[in-house]
């Protein structure tokens, strides 16, 4: 996925969520029977063994109040991380052995967006100013890969559960602004789809098919990507601005 | 209104932070690049010889019994190492020490008008009476000629097999247990007429010939790269050495003709490789260092490999800089080496020290040997 390719996945992401934004008019903390949108950006830091790197991450919050301390609703993220290419070593070798040949050794890495989204129950000790909440959600999670690196559209979907804890800041009765720690975990997950080089089966000899590229020289100088684990849990610290939309009983109430 | 401008705002940084992605595809590779080479057999300079027995065909026959012995590519030894001469039954269950004349013959070369390589025999030398000697060479030919009587044999002693052994000292009066390396069965050489000459053999010897060991240097292989400040070879399908044996790397910088300040750098001996490479075959000649290449059937190493940083090696600068491409001033270690030598070494002789016994040879590329990387 390549630049323009981003802008255009985000599109739709960001008009809802400005759209949302705009509508607002004013905004209110959270209340019985009220939705609440928070629109938070923030860094999410990946699993080690997800060989994701750390990216910035942009999310959408919608929650519907049940009483004054509890809410439901759905939770968006959306992040565009590079894999960590130190995990896919590459080697392109050029020349004739007996000749002297020349090797030389790359990362290879893509970019790639990760979108989560999840069904969240939130509780929140009502508050004046301050009000600390947890969070909990069920949900999904899609990896979609890089176009150009895997020679077309290439995704991953998985369950994500996620959990979290933060703080609302009340500039009014209708807006205020979120610092949010949360974490999501990624079940059923496959690293080596991330991985964009030629794989080969090495009981077929190499003029038959794909050229080797993984690296099998100087190992001991490139330190071994973490055991894969088909769990990984992934950490999101964000800032959000939290209001309450007119059109959705945004006419009055408070904390 | 301010607020929503503010939500806006952020709202677009964000996303506009989100795509700003950087592409760490394939463009930028890391580090220096390596470049490989292949290890040639070559397996010169291997301890050989012949040995020319000269006995009584009939019991008339006046002819006193004798060995001359032609031997090639031995290497020096150190303070503690001999070449010590024995003759035997052919049980080889008897040994007597024997002492013999000994002569060098130095083969020079020279280069003729169009730059062909000639070998030039340098007059024979009579160097002495030994009954042990401590000095080889790569290009030295002795011939070592032993009579009965002058020998220290007596009349009823054996002379049926020639055998060399390493010791490690001037004084010994019976063969050393493992380390014997050379020997000439007078079977072997057709004997007719008084007369046989049999091959020298080198390996560990046996009074049984079906338990004798005989080293074989052809079937090594191998291929070896140099990153950046790291030189490393890898071999396989190399026959265990004989006991008293190691294989052992050097890097060599050669120099042209008339020049003398070439060099050898020792890369060090054998060992597993990675990630084993703590586990040195040093003594693969007589245990299994390592059980998951020493092997006992066929007596081999399947794999060997050594390895050095420039950045550890006193003997590497770590000033010599060059001027790569784009005239970017970068290390390189290795400039003026121009092979690498996979060696059988005594393991009586200098440590560090090439010897002349060559398995493996390889060109390091140009590109390392003029400076570049």
């Amino acid at each position: 996925m390549n630049k323009a390719h981003c802008w255009t996945s985000l599109r739709h992401f960001a008009v809802t969520a400005g759209f949302l934004a705009v509508a607002a008019g004013g905004a209110r903390a959270q209340n019985a029977s009220q939705v609440t949108v928070a629109v938070r950006g923030g860094l999410e830091s990946f699993d080690k063994a997800a060989s994701l790197d750390k990216s910035w991450v942009i999310g959408l919050d919608a929650m519907y109040g049940i009483n004054n301390w509890l809410s439901v609703g759905p939770v968006f993220s959306l992040g565009r991380p590079n894999t960590t290419g130190s995990h896919f070593m590459t080697v392109l070798t050029y020349g004739v052995l007996n000749l002297g040949d020349t090797t030389n050794f790359y990362a290879a890495a893509q970019p790639i967006s990760v979108l989560d989204g999840a069904l969240n129950a939130r509780v929140q000790l009502p508050g004046k100013k301050l009000s600390p909440y947890a969070t909990l959600g069920v949900g999904g999670y899609t990896l979609f890969l890089d176009v150009q690196s895997n020679r077309g559209e290439r995704h991953k979907v998985g369950v994500a559960v996620n959990a979290g804890a933060g703080l609302l800041y009340a500039f009014s009765d209708r807006a205020g602004v979120t610092f949010d720690v949360r974490s999501s975990t990624f079940t059923d997950y496959d690293r080596n789809i991330l991985d964009p080089r030629i794989t080969c089966d090495v009981a077929v000899p190499t003029f038959t098919q794909c050229p080797r590229v993984e690296n099998s020289l100087f190992r001991e100088d490139f330190k071994p990507a973490p055991k894969a684990k088909k769990t990984v849990m992934n950490f999101l610290f964000s800032v959000g601005f939290s209001y309450v939309p007119s059109f959705f009983g945004g006419g009055g109430g408070g904390q | 209104m301010n607020r929503r401008i503010l939500v806006l705002g952020g709202f677009a940084i964000l996303t506009a932070a989100a795509c700003n992605e950087k592409r760490a595809l394939l463009s930028d590779p890391i580090g220096a690049s390596a470049y490989g080479y292949q290890m040639q057999q070559q397996a010169t300079n291997i301890p050989r010889g012949s040995v020319r027995f000269k006995f009584h065909a009939t019991p008339a026959a006046v002819t006193p019994d004798s060995f001359v012995v032609t031997l090639q590519g031995i290497d020096s030894l150190g303070p503690n190492g001999f070449y010590t001469a024995w003759a035997g039954d052919s049980l080889g269950t008897t040994f007597k020490r024997i002492t013999g004349v000994l002569e060098a013959q130095r083969t020079d070369t020279a280069l003729d008008a169009l730059g062909n390589v000639l070998s030039q025999p340098q007059p024979k030398v009579t160097v002495g009476t030994f009954s042990a000697i401590q000095n080889g060479s790569a290009r030295t030919t002795y011939t070592w000629r032993f009579e009965r009587t002058n020998a220290g044999l007596a009349a009823t002693d054996s002379m049926v097999v020639f055998l060399i052994t390493v010791e490690d000292n001037n004084a010994a009066t019976t063969p050393n247990a493992t380390r014997r390396p050379l020997w000439a069965r007078r079977s072997e050489g057709g004997p007719a007429g008084g007369l046989a000459t049999s091959t020298l053999r080198f390996g560990n010897y046996a009074g049984n010939p079906l338990s004798q060991y005989l080293f074989v240097p052809t079937p090594a292989r191998g291929r070896g790269v140099i990153w950046g400040s790291i030189l490393e070879v890898t071999d396989s399908t190399l026959s265990r050495p004989p006991l008293g044996y190691y294989y052992a790397v050097y890097a060599v910088k050669e120099v042209p003709p008339g020049q003398t300040n070439g060099d050898t750098l020792f890369v060090g001996d054998l060992t597993s490789p990675y990630p084993r490479r703590n586990l040195s075959l040093y003594n693969a000649d007589s245990i299994r260092t390592d059980p998951l290449v020493v092997l006992d059937i066929p007596p081999s190493i399947s794999v060997g490999a050594a390895r050095i940083s420039a950045d550890t090696v006193s003997k590497l600068p770590k000033d010599v800089v060059c001027t790569d491409y784009g005239d970017k001033v970068v290390s390189c270690p290795y400039k003026g080496y121009s092979n690498v030598r996979l060696t059988l070494e005594s393991k009586n002789a200098i440590r560090g020290r090439m010897g002349p016994a060559r398995i493996l040879g390889a060109a390091i590329p140009f590109v390392v040997t003029a400076g570049q990387r």
